[in-house]
């Protein structure tokens, strides 16, 4: 910091004179801050022409969205008396449709250019980060330029450009920080090259043998029972999700390499370096905000649109989810609340610096008005305590006391819950189903959520957490005290003049958790329930059921038994006692293999044991299955299973089992049933079976295939269908229909049926046999 | 004849006392006071079997030997009916009765002869429960060419109209004599068993409607025919019919468990360590495996044999099991406590669902009376059992979905006449009824019926270490112990009321005294 400060550019008016007739071009007016400038421009200062640099999205057009903006609320009373937002628009407004970092030409009489907009996150993909931040920030002022320089290339005007950084562009740095440029000597091209470059790097690198075979190995443990298309998904969303990992640590590797906290911060760190560079013969002010939260006053206490940086903590504290905090408690939490740094960036807008001379501004409260995290958590904890979110069934949650024990142990708190956790899902996913590993895997579920969103707050955070930074606003405050005294109440921005008490417990606490109470009070009244599970009662009138059909799984699903089971039960009763004890032997020998086969590939897994049915009499193994064996089907068949066959029936639906068990097995629940589509034993010329199957058995994605083709073929509409199954192998043949249940799901479904808001039930078979009983041989 | 049944009153000292409750037994302290009415001990005064039926068949109790009837070239039907009970150990009686009725015919050159199973509208016998029944003999040789046949209560095909509104089976009507084949422990009326067994589905609704309109409306006098009793006088007499009954002695637990039949103060301290070990297996074993042990085949003895007309072995049976079942109570009390047995005529192999205990408690055990129930109108009725809703699928296919969709809307038989119209039509249960061994479709409804006859006469009917949802769902109330069920009844029966502890299985019949 050798040069000293540049003179402060004061305000010698009122605001709304010292803008009157210029021209501004905004950018960012669909985010947090550049909605609110938008706002005080419209309100505050008439003579001001703002032109708002619009991205189109999706096929609404940049004046669409400005419409759209302009309907909510906040504009209510400028619309009104404009007369809606379309004439609103027309009186005031100038739209230019164009993009960061493809900037269109802008008008010639430009007077200021705001830039605003920017990534909200903290860890963007290096590529996008560099993006916005330097490249886009050139882009836009190399067309400033040549908006204000005509053929000859000489000026024409000199224009305003105000740039909108972040305090935290100081970066690791300690102690105070000052309105001045940070001194680097990073080269904003050449790292901005590099950065680019990565992309590029990263994407090839997703795309080499060696990491899709990875990603596609992953994705096979989950998925592979379901079939090739469901793991090829998974394996192309892995890669996706792979590539923006990798980037986002290229951006904070990079980052914390120079000594920045994470890639937003130092790429808007360069950002500056870019605006000084190219913006060196015109003027331009730079304010840096610091953490922005909800409004103190204006447009009224509280305004805040979306989540901003606290909101997440501040939230899960109310919630109960967040048992500590890695923060030292002396640690200064530089909040500000919105109002006042667009009332800063808007008078920012009417001072005239030197040419060639940036100025610097800090939007803050450190300096002048402190709040350590102690007394952000206190705050936050009294809010609270006053005004809990209602619990639900099982009433507020507990409200963790902060220690503030340093971030090392919270980081061991946190390592060893991972740990632990991940362990316990490991286990989960080896013990068989019931409804207490389902209740086990939910509450699983529900500690690795909180533990990944700790995870990520706190990677995030932390250094927040601990900051020694110090930011100096001498400017802000001289240019606070240059405000005309009659514009002091619609423009302050000292940040010495509110109380923390208020602010935390009156205006943002109760504006953050508003639309979190909306919500839950509409989830209680809706209750919880999804409902793919549908009333059929009114279904059978009028010939509603045509066209629907209602596919149905067998094991598992309507009868509680698997193929080995069955097999045993065909099998054993025609074998005498030591060949018996052999083939009980020999199965149970197999077990083992044919338990890892089925991880990985149910077919596999059926054709190894319909190997054994070789040799068997195929019409003697009907007749036994109908006279013998019925008993034991019947008795595991779960009474609800039928009931709701019979609905389905009576709705006049189409009932399909859909199963790769062998067709004999199925006989004595073919009256329930329209169609069965179950795997067929080959039989050679004598009616013995051979120990093949006539085709495929129908597992994984060759249901759904079927679904589809019958569905086609029948003119069966399977949006408005149902299907019941219980494991994850069936994902697919759920997928393909309208109305999917999970019956007594094991976890891997269970985990897929909420997560897509399917509803699930239990179907219980009370069987009444001794499980070792068999079928009586004749 | 047997040991008498009595009524103990408990005192200080009487221990706890057995009581059944489905697929679990219990020792229940009861209150000082309480009278238990045991039943009659008929264990050790077995005959043997196969001679006892030779001599019936050689003399029955008109006189006449069966021999006589037997001539060449005429059909003969034998009919075997209560498919409910256990098959003996060793040789069935049913076998014993089968076997030498045919012997006896083959004998006088009768060639035209079929073997009916009379299941009525409950399950058709398996393979292998006809081959316990009636042996290898038989089964193999009528069971080839089907002479063996099964009962089916809606084959239309083979059901004829005998007498007005009767419908049998076509070929009692065809036959030249049908020998009906039955035992049991106690009186029965031999006739009404064989046409609940062997008539259409309708015949047999309307009979069971009858028979119970008959016991829960005694006609005036009793030379007046009840409607019921009419079907049946009709029909046996349309029919050339010989009845053979078995009567077999009250053993209904397996040999290792015998002594729960017997007085508690009688065990031996081998039985009372059996029986601590039976508490711990039952109170670790899943449902199946407890319902394996309980349901073991019991050895079953014969203790006499009778043939002849319907209406002469009726009131032989009737004779004998006054002796055999029945105990003379004084008066009725304000409070019936009983347990659920674990078999039932209408559970052989599944669970006592809740369904099969409330009509065991109140279609049976309360209507086992000679005249007076033995609980006063109004009084309460307590009884133990879980009433966990599981229901066999195998069996009672239809009772799980009475219980879920016609319970939850009605408990008044009369409300449920349209349901039962569907369940009886219904495609499933009559394809597992005709083709699988269920029982057909309107099951549920005749229990539910019996059972609201039966908790009509009482007041409060609370179920002991109940499931309170199913307890409510049938109109029930539900304890946790036999102390607070007497808290709840004590609101219609006072504080100390007169209690009554019917100590069964073995079943029995109460005598109801004047005071």
């Amino acid at each position: 910091m050798s040069a000293p400060a540049p003179a402060v550019p004061l305000l010698d008016g009122r605001l709304k004179d010292l803008l009157a007739g210029k021209v501004v071009v905004l950018t960012g007016v669909t985010g947090f801050i550049g909605e609110q400038i938008l706002w005080k421009m419209l309100t505050e200062l008439p003579d001001t022409t703002p032109a708002l640099l619009v991205r189109p999205k999706g096929s609404t057009s940049a004046r669409d969205r400005v419409v759209t903006l302009l309907k909510k609320k906040i504009f209510t009373e400028v619309r009104e008396a404009a007369g809606g937002a379309e004439q609103l628009l027309e009186a005031r407004i100038r739209v230019i449709e164009g993009d960061l970092p493809r900037v269109p030409a802008l008008p010639g009489d430009l007077d200021v250019v705001l830039h605003c907009a920017g990534d909200v996150s903290f860890d963007p993909p290096i590529d996008q980060a560099f993006r916005t931040n330097t490249i886009g920030t050139r882009a836009l002022m190399e067309q400033m330029l040549a908006a204000v320089t005509d053929a000859d290339g000489q000026r024409t005007k000199i224009p305003h450009y105000v740039h909108i950084s972040t305090a935290y562009t100081a970066g690791r740095r300690r102690g105070a920080i000052r309105e001045a440029a940070h001194e680097h000597d990073i080269d904003p091209q050449a790292e901005t090259e590099r950065g680019m470059a990565l992309l590029e790097l990263v994407e090839s690198q997703s795309r080499t043998a060696e990491q899709l075979t990875k990603l596609r190995k992953e994705a096979e443990r989950e998925h592979r029972q379901a079939g090739y298309l469901t793991t090829a998904a998974d394996t192309e969303r892995r890669r996706k999700e792979w590539v923006q990992r990798k980037l986002v640590e290229a951006g904070t590797e990079r980052a914390r390499s120079l000594g920045w906290t994470d890639v937003y911060t130092f790429t808007k760190a360069l950002g500056e370096k870019v605006v000084a560079e190219v913006g060196k013969d015109i003027r331009v002010s730079i304010v840096r905000p610091a953490i922005v939260e909800s409004s103190w006053k204006h447009p009224y206490p509280g305004w805040i649109e979306g989540f901003k940086m606290a909101e997440p903590l501040i939230l899960a504290y109310g919630k109960g989810q967040l048992p500590e905090f890695p923060a030292s408690p002396d640690s200064v939490v530089d909040i500000v609340p919105c109002d006042y740094v667009v009332n800063a960036i808007l008078a920012v807008c009417a001072t005239e610096p030197e040419v060639g001379t940036p100025v610097y501004y800090h939007s803050n409260s450190g300096a002048r008005n402190p709040l350590t995290f102690r007394d952000l958590y206190a705050h936050v904890r009294e809010y609270f305590l006053a005004h809990p979110f209602e619990g639900g069934a099982r009433g507020a949650a507990a409200l963790p006391e902060w220690n503030f024990p340093g971030a090392a142990s919270v980081e061991r708190l946190l390592f060893t819950s991972e740990r632990a956790a991940s362990l316990a899902d490991r286990a989960v996913s080896l013990v068989p189903r019931s409804k207490l590993t389902r209740k086990m895997a939910q509450e699983l579920d529900r500690t690795t959520k909180e533990l990944s969103f700790l995870r990520r707050y706190l990677s995030l955070y932390n250094e927040y957490g601990q900051s020694e930074l110090h930011f100096v606003d001498d400017n802000t405050l001289a240019l606070h005290q240059s405000l005309h005294p009659d514009d002091v109440d619609a423009f302050a921005f000292d940040s010495a003049a509110y109380d923390w008490r208020t602010y935390l417990q009156d205006v943002h606490c109760p504006s953050i958790t508003a639309p979190v109470r909306r919500m839950e009070t509409l989830r209680r009244r809706r209750g919880q329930r999804p409902t793919t599970y549908r009333d059929l009662s009114r279904d059978g009138a009028a010939g509603g059921g045509k066209g629907v059909l209602a596919a149905f799984d067998l094991d598992g699903t309507v009868m509680t038994t698997n193929v080995v089971e069955t097999y045993l039960w065909a099998r054993l009763p025609e074998l005498g006692p030591l060949s018996r004890a052999r083939e009980v032997g020999d199965i149970a020998r197999r077990l083992p293999g044919w338990l890892s086969a089925e991880r990985r590939d149910r077919g596999t897994f059926l054709r190894s044991v319909y190997r054994r049915y070789a040799g068997a009499d195929l019409a003697a193994l009907e007749e036994f299955v109908d006279t013998a064996m019925a008993p034991s089907i019947l008795e595991r068949v779960s009474p609800d299973a039928v009931r709701r066959i019979r609905e389905h029936r009576d709705a006049g639906h189409t009932c399909v089992l859909l199963t790769g068990v062998v067709r004999p097995l199925t006989r004595p629940l073919e009256p329930l049933f329209d169609v069965v589509v179950a795997a067929d034993l080959a039989t050679d010329a004598a009616g013995r079976c051979t120990g093949f199957l006539t085709g495929p058995p129908m597992v994984g994605e060759s249901r759904s295939a079927w679904l589809r083709h019958y569905a086609a073929s029948h003119g069966i509409d399977l949006q408005a269908s149902h299907a019941y199954a219980d494991s994850h192998v069936d994902l697919p043949m759920l997928s393909a229909v309208g109305n999917p249940v999970a019956v007594s799901p094991d976890v891997g479904l269970m985990r897929a049926a909420s997560q897509r808001q399917w509803s699930v039930v239990e179907w219980r078979a009370a069987a009444q046999l001794p499980r070792l009983s068999l079928p009586a041989r004749r | 004849m047997a040991r008498p049944g009595f009524v103990l009153t408990v005192d200080d000292r009487t221990p706890p006392l057995l009581v059944s409750e489905g697929d679990g037994v219990r020792l229940q302290p009861f209150p000082k006071g309480a009278e238990v009415v045991y039943p009659p001990d008929t264990a050790g005064r077995r005959v043997d079997a196969a001679a006892a039926v030779a001599a019936s068949l050689a003399e029955g109790l008109d006189g006449a030997p069966l021999a006589d009837r037997l001539r060449p070239g005429i059909r003969l039907t034998v009919t075997v009916g209560a498919l409910e009970q256990p098959a003996a150990r060793g040789v069935d009686v049913r076998q014993h009765v089968v076997e030498q009725v045919l012997q006896l015919a083959a004998t006088a050159g009768v060639d035209d002869v079929v073997v009916l199973a009379a299941n009525g509208i409950g399950p058709r016998p398996t393979e292998e429960q006809l081959l316990e029944v009636l042996g290898e003999r038989v089964v193999r040789s009528f069971s080839a060419d089907g002479r063996l046949r099964t009962h089916d209560a809606l084959d239309r095909e083979q059901l004829t109209e005998v007498a007005p509104g009767v419908e049998l089976d076509a070929r009692l009507a065809d036959s030249d004599l049908v020998v009906d084949v039955s035992c049991g422990t106690g009186g029965s009326d031999v006739g009404a068993d064989l046409v609940g067994s062997l008539s259409s589905l309708d015949t047999q609704r309307r009979l069971h409607r009858a028979l119970r309109l008959d016991r829960v409306v005694p006609t005036a006098g009793a030379e007046v025919e009840g409607e019921g009793a009419a079907m049946v006088r009709s029909a046996v007499e349309a029919l050339p019919l010989v009845s053979v009954r078995a009567v077999l002695d009250q053993v209904v637990h397996p040999p290792s468990l015998e002594f729960l039949g017997r007085r508690e103060w009688e065990w031996r301290i081998r039985e009372r360590a059996t029986w601590f070990g039976l508490r711990r297996l039952l109170e670790v074993a899943p449902d199946r495996a407890r319902r394996s042990v309980l349901q073991a085949a019991p050895d079953q003895g014969v203790l006499a044999v009778a043939a002849g007309s319907p209406a002469a072995v009726s009131a032989w049976s009737a004779g004998r099991a006054a002796g055999a079942e029945r105990v003379e109570v004084k008066g009725q009390a304000d409070v019936l406590v009983c347990g659920v047995p674990h078999r039932t005529p209408i559970n052989p192999g599944t669970a006592v669902d809740p369904l099969v205990a409330a009509w065991s408690v109140l279609g049976r055990t309360l209507g086992a009376t000679t005249g007076a129930p033995v609980v006063r109108p109004g009084g309460a009725v307590i009884a133990f059992h879980p009433l966990a809703p599981t229901f066999s699928a195998r069996v009672h296919p239809s009772s799980a979905d009475f219980f879920v969709d016609v319970l939850s809307t009605t408990t008044d038989p009369e409300q449920m006449t349209e349901q039962e119209a569907r369940f009886a039509a219904d495609e499933w249960y009559t394809s597992l009824y005709r083709r699988q061994h269920a029982w057909a479709g309107v099951l549920p409804f005749q229990l539910w019926a019996d059972v609201r006859a039966g908790a009509e006469q009482v007041g409060d009917v609370i179920w002991v270490g109940a499931d309170r949802a199913s307890a409510e769902r049938m109109g029930f109330r539900a304890a946790s112990t036999l102390a607070d069920a007497l808290e709840i009844a004590s609101d219609s029966v006072g504080r100390s009321p007169r209690i009554r502890y019917l100590h069964t299985p073995p079943h029995l019949v109460a005598d109801v005294q004047e005071a």
